[in-house]
């Protein structure tokens, strides 16, 4: 009996009570890391305005594919960059992204959106994080040149918005008209997000409505609507979204406990993630550790979800653990960065440095995803370093 | 309200009905358990629930597990007894022969009495609903073990067995509860 207790503590250590290693990080670390992000996106810009997708680091090959939605994503995270440190050097590159996506765009009726080349089905979330990256331009610049253009597009997200806030996710251009029905689990959180950032910044036209209508029907009936099966759906757009809602309305008691569902999610994941190691034992007992793109997001949406958490006292007793969350996720982020020395040993160095690759592989929205946050989580980590 | 949860948990992890037949042994014997036997389980087994709450923060610290970690890992503890439990009737090792004095420390002190449950449980309430609330949960169901222990003739086994094997159903309810807890805690 007691060999049989010490073999399911040692199975038990291995997998559900394997130690959690989340080291310290600073809020100059995170930063740091986030300008070596940045410096790889640029990097990694062609003539055109587009990005390398996917990299091999390992064997220095490019992959094959593209998405208008992640260059949208790419785009936004550059100007967010600038937004956020002050620092505009990483606005050029977000202009030449920025002009790829006007070479691409589909205008009708006073409104905008962009689309993939070469098809004709148009995704309401690359308009989305166009528009929420040129709400980033107009934060860290004072320009106001793409205020009507982003007034198109603000205006092609409300013609995909259904009356009970839902989004269709897909343009036909061929019919000329929303693909009725059409839903992405992605889409109507960027959405959502770019909306209320629409209001922070033009008040009183009506996007607040708007976005209260994506914000009821993500926290009260998406999950079942769009046949979630673990709800809820981890968003971390949404929490974006709900974040900027504060700066204009209290958020109802409805999209509070949808925060603190989504605070749950990703609390959980990230202590899972604590528990992952880089070896073949870890990967095969818990999987392998997540990409960057993945936990960037969760440190996007713990750091939202925190910010929520100091101003709202409904969620104020979770304010501490979700800044330790944040905390945990930015130092193991900065963690599994590819920094310059470990790039030397790569064929092309320069692509290598500041990427963050999952089995030698990296994708442009690795880096946005986790330069977002880090940029985010400062604010956290400088309030822990603070007590 | 909370005490009374952890009453319930407790109950479930040291299953009163369930020391009884172990301490019956295999084969079941005549006279009841001594009172020395009992009184050194039941001290050893406050000792450890002692040793477990105070200790409770540095158990996690050394394991390097948050809390609400922990409570996943002390789920699946809870879990393994409870099937174990209700497949059996008994939930840990049984008296090898007629009581004697040496089987207070083993296996009335641990594990039945103080077992792999109860004291997984025990360190997860000790840091999330305090060290004495927890441990006066614990110590009211090693005390009335204890006393239906220095009572009991050995009479009623069938029912005895079954109360047993519920206790362990309900032991997989609440690890059930306690992995749920685990999961949707920030």
């Amino acid at each position: 009996m007691v060999l049989v207790w010490a073999v399911g503590a040692a199975v038990l250590r291995l997998t559900l009570a394997a130690p959690q290693r989340c080291g310290s990080v600073t809020s100059a670390q995170a930063l740091t890391a986030a300008t070596a992000a940045v410096q790889w996106i640029e990097r990694a810009q062609k003539s055109d305005g587009s990005y390398i997708y996917e990299y091999n680091v390992d064997t220095g090959t490019a992959l094959p594919g593209y998405d208008a939605v992640r260059h949208a994503g790419v785009t936004m995270g550059l100007y967010y960059y600038a937004a956020l440190t002050g620092d505009d050097s990483s606005v050029r590159a977000g202009d030449a992204g920025l002009q790829w996506m006007q070479g691409n765009l589909l205008e009708r009726d006073g409104w905008a959106a962009v689309k993939d080349p070469g098809s004709n089905i148009v995704e309401l979330g690359a308009s989305a994080l166009m528009l929420a990256g040129l709400e980033q331009r107009r934060i860290a610049t004072h320009d106001l040149q793409y205020d009507p253009l982003m007034h198109a597009l603000g205006r092609f997200i409300v013609l995909m918005q259904d009356e009970d806030g839902s989004m269709t996710g897909y343009f036909d251009a061929d019919a000329g008209a929303p693909m009725a029905g059409s839903r992405s689990l992605y889409f109507t959180g960027e959405a959502f997000w770019a909306l209320t950032m629409m209001e922070t910044a033009f008040p009183g036209e009506g996007w607040g409505q708007a976005s209260q209508r994506t914000a009821k029907y993500i926290a009260t009936r998406r999950d079942e609507a769009e046949d979630v099966s673990l709800p809820p759906w981890s968003d971390q757009w949404a929490a974006y979204g709900l974040a900027e809602m504060t700066k204009w309305t209290r958020l109802d008691d409805a999209e509070v406990a949808y925060g603190r569902s989504l605070a749950e999610r990703y609390g959980f994941m990230t202590r899972y993630e604590s528990q992952r190691r880089d070896d073949e034992v870890s990967k095969l007992l818990q999987g392998p550790e997540t990409r960057a793109a993945g936990m960037g997001t969760w440190l996007e949406a713990l750091d939202s979800l925190w910010r929520i958490s100091k101003s709202d006292p409904r969620l104020g007793d979770i304010e501490g653990k979700l800044a330790e969350r944040a905390g945990c996720a930015a130092s193991m982020l900065v963690g599994r960065q590819v920094t310059g020395a470990e790039a030397v040993k790569d064929p092309r160095p320069q692509l290598a440095e500041g990427a963050w690759a999952r089995d030698g592989v990296t994708r442009m929205d690795d880096q946005q995803h986790a330069l977002a946050g880090l940029l985010r989580a400062r604010a956290v980590l400088d309030s822990k370093a603070g007590g | 309200m909370e005490f009374a949860k952890l009453l319930v948990v407790f109950f479930a992890a040291i299953n009163p009905a369930g020391v009884l037949l172990a301490m019956r042994g295999k084969q079941g014997h005549g006279p009841g358990t001594p009172r020395l036997t009992i009184a050194i389980g039941a001290g050893l087994a406050i000792v450890l629930f002692v040793l477990a709450v105070v200790l409770g923060t540095r158990i996690m610290d050394g394991l390097d597990l948050d809390a609400e970690s922990f409570r996943i890992a002390a789920a699946m503890i809870c879990a393994a007894v409870g099937v174990y439990t209700l497949w059996t009737g008994v939930p840990g090792s049984q008296a090898p022969g007629e009581p004697r004095i040496a089987h207070g420390w083993f296996p009335l002190g641990a594990p039945l009495l103080a077992g792999p449950a109860s004291l997984a449980a025990a360190v997860s309430y000790s840091v999330d609903r305090g060290r004495w609330e927890t441990f006066g949960g614990a110590v009211v169901w090693v005390l009335v073990s204890a006393l239906l222990l220095a009572l009991w003739r050995g009479r009623w086994v069938a029912a005895a067995d079954g109360i047993s094997r519920v206790t362990g159903a309900l032991l997989i309810v609440v690890a059930a509860s306690l992995a749920i807890s685990g999961i949707k805690a920030v």
